[in-house]
């Protein structure tokens, strides 16, 4: 039999790996509940903010409560996916506490899934794919994979110093846009240069919170959902002043 | 109606997919589903639809796909749903109104009421077809996702699949 404070602290854990790892509101508390009952929790009563998971679990007379932090709204796909899967192998194979510790110590623990150099390259080809898309030029394609991929980097090494979204997405902003608009002065690519500059800060897109803001609000967690489509709107203002001013000031030194 | 320009849309959401860090053997999906969900926008462009119906098209299809596929490879819905939209933010309407409302800011009125037509309507444009995207990608795994696996034929055990 497991302990009830068992299947709430690994249920308060799942659900803190799963907001950490880009899970929407509705299922971060859907896999928390479903930890908890597969632990021999009766009810679960969870309730997800932006910065905390909290629980309370019950069995006959027995009720506890406990919260977690989880400060951030993260990405990592694969640890959702793993995550989802240890739930599910909780509920039909009836994995101990002990066992589902360790596979979350692995969770948790596990690597980057693509090298750091290897996602800068791709950000620079998105980049680079955005323009062609949006009519480019070689040139201007060329352009914006530099771009995209200095500007990839940018944001990297400001983000590993912890330094707010402000200031991490303006400046990876305002260094992309800068390498594009200048070049573009350079080879004189004239008003050709616009497909280039309207794609050169598109690796910067909050699509994950955008759309977890989206799921949260039709799912009736306005909250949650605010607080998510409000990080996307400072990510897009922060890259719509960075790419501004880079414009400007190209514009100004040309 | 240049359809092969659509195969750009699989540079354009590998970075996004690494980013994300999806699973790597999730790739070859993702980027066909991508490279799918944009031919399907064009096709609909060219049959004259506007781009926000486009795009709801195109996310729908995307969220729709990602909601029966991704119980199938052991996957969580997002895996599938969220990069494939990716390539078919508006970006070319969002640079447009911006620098249609820095225009503005020149001091120069001659063309003013012109300059703001413009920008209020990329910018609508903009707006309009990121919540068609948006809503287009989450709404089936949320308001169908456990009958479309059942349908497939898939036993889930969770909401989300």
């Amino acid at each position: 039999m497991t302990d009830l404070a068992d299947a709430l602290d690994l249920s308060l854990e799942v659900g803190e790996l799963v907001q950490l790892s880009g899970g929407h509101t509705a299922r971060t508390a859907e896999h928390m509940n479903r930890m908890a009952r597969a632990l021999g929790a009766e009810t679960g009563q969870p309730a997800i903010s932006s910065i905390n998971v909290m629980m309370t679990v019950t069995e006959g007379d027995q009720r506890l409560t406990a919260v977690r932090q989880a400060r951030h709204f993260g990405i990592n796909f694969s640890m959702l996916s793993a995550l989802r899967g240890l739930v599910t192998d909780t509920e039909t194979h009836g994995l101990t506490p002990d066992q589902i510790r360790s596979r979350l110590t692995l969770i948790r623990n596990a690597g980057p899934v693509y090298p750091t150099w290897l996602v800068m390259l791709a950000l620079g080809g998105s980049s680079a794919a955005f323009a062609a898309l949006f009519g480019a030029t070689a040139a201007g394609v060329a352009l914006t994979f530099l771009g995209g991929w200095a500007g990839a980097w940018v944001r990297h090494l400001l983000v590993a110093r912890r330094k707010k979204p402000f200031a991490t997405v303006t400046s990876a902003a305002f260094v992309a846009s800068l390498i594009v608009a200048g070049g573009a002065a350079l080879l004189d690519l004239g008003s050709a240069a616009d497909p280039a500059l309207a794609a050169s800060t598109l690796f910067l897109v909050p699509g994950v919170p955008m759309l977890n803001g989206t799921a949260d609000l039709l799912n009736a967690h306005y909250l949650n959902g605010v607080v998510r489509l409000a990080m996307s709107m400072v990510i897009i203002t922060s890259a719509a002043i960075g790419l501004a001013a880079g414009v400007t000031l190209v514009e100004v030194l040309s | 109606m240049n359809w092969w320009m659509s195969l750009w849309a699989a540079p354009a959401v590998l970075g996004f997919a690494m980013v994300f860090s999806v699973p790597r053997r999730t790739l070859p999906g993702i980027v066909a589903l991508a490279v799918a969900a944009h031919l399907l926008r064009s096709f609909a462009l060219h049959q004259g639809a506007g781009l926000p119906v486009a795009s709801f098209a195109a996310a729908l299809f995307v969220g729709f796909t990602a909601a029966v596929v991704a119980p199938r490879m052991g996957q969580a819905t997002s895996v599938y749903a969220f990069a494939p939209v990716i390539p078919l933010i508006p970006g070319t309407f969002m640079f447009e109104a911006l620098t249609g409302l820095l225009d503005l800011t020149t001091g120069d009125l001659s063309d003013a009421s012109a300059q703001v037509d413009t920008a209020v309507v990329d910018a609508t444009i903009a707006t309009m077809t990121i919540i068609a995207l948006a809503v287009g990608t989450i709404g089936p795994t949320l308001l169908a996702g456990r009958r479309i696996a059942r349908l497939a034929h898939i036993e889930v055990t969770g909401l989300d699949g």
